[in-house]
């Protein structure tokens, strides 16, 4: 199944703190799922996801099936400046990649 | 990328904090705690639980999220470096009521806390 929706990331300026929130575009089946065919639906779930900000990597997450769908996450970055890069990648267990990349605001 | 099969698919709640965490001595302590209202108490859908989790912890070295009563309890691991501070914000799949419990293992220490969460429609479809 593709997924058209976009990958989401903000990345703000807060009081000193960098303000990170991601959403990801994904289904997130966890394999025992049916679909209206009564069918079990296979398993298709982020598995990895890593950020970076500018070349420094700050943070690894690992789902299993029981991330929602459409992962969201928020977390916060000490220090950092307008401009920073954030960036982050993502693989699924089918080996399906995504990146998504923005600058603090 | 490396992912944890044995941790992921534990299906008890020990086997998942054993494989995720490793051995170490638990300290009672409330230094981790869940926001009020997140996870909630009662939760009408399942299948997108917020679970936001608050520490004032140095030395992180691995926070895991898990749902004691999903067919596989772990769902979550975090691996922060020093630049990564709380709160944490994420949404679960809870399949039934369930205790929710976040741990951290910090200076090999395990730090644990857990709130019941009632759930109206399972979210584990």
């Amino acid at each position: 199944m593709t997924v058209n929706a976009k990958d989401r990331i903000r990345a703000k300026l807060l009081e000193g703190q960098t303000v990170v929130r991601i959403l990801l575009a994904h289904p997130m089946h966890t394999g025992r799922g049916k679909n209206e065919q009564d069918e079990l639906v296979p398993a298709e779930f982020i598995q990895d996801i890593r950020c970076w900000r500018n070349k420094e990597e700050v943070l690894t997450i690992k789902c299993g099936t029981a991330t929602s769908r459409n992962p969201y996450f928020a977390f916060q970055l000490n220090g950092g400046e307008m401009g920073d890069v954030i960036r982050l990648r993502w693989v699924d267990n089918l080996g399906a990649k995504g990146v998504a990349e923005t600058k603090v605001v | 990328a490396h992912w944890p099969n044995d941790a992921f698919t534990a299906e008890t709640l020990e086997d998942a904090i054993l494989a995720s965490l490793g051995e170490a001595a638990e300290v009672d302590d409330t230094i981790i705690q869940f926001t009020i209202g997140s996870p909630p108490t009662y939760a009408v859908n399942g299948a997108s639980v917020p679970v936001e989790i608050n520490s004032s912890l140095d030395n992180i070295q691995r926070v895991v999220l898990l749902v004691e009563k999903n067919p596989y309890p772990l769902a979550l691991m975090l691996e922060p470096t020093a630049a990564v501070s709380f709160p944490f914000k994420t949404m679960l799949k809870v399949a039934e009521d369930s205790e929710v419990i976040a741990m951290i293992r910090a200076d090999d220490k395990l730090y644990r806390t857990s709130r019941y969460v009632e759930i109206d429609i399972g979210g584990c479809a």
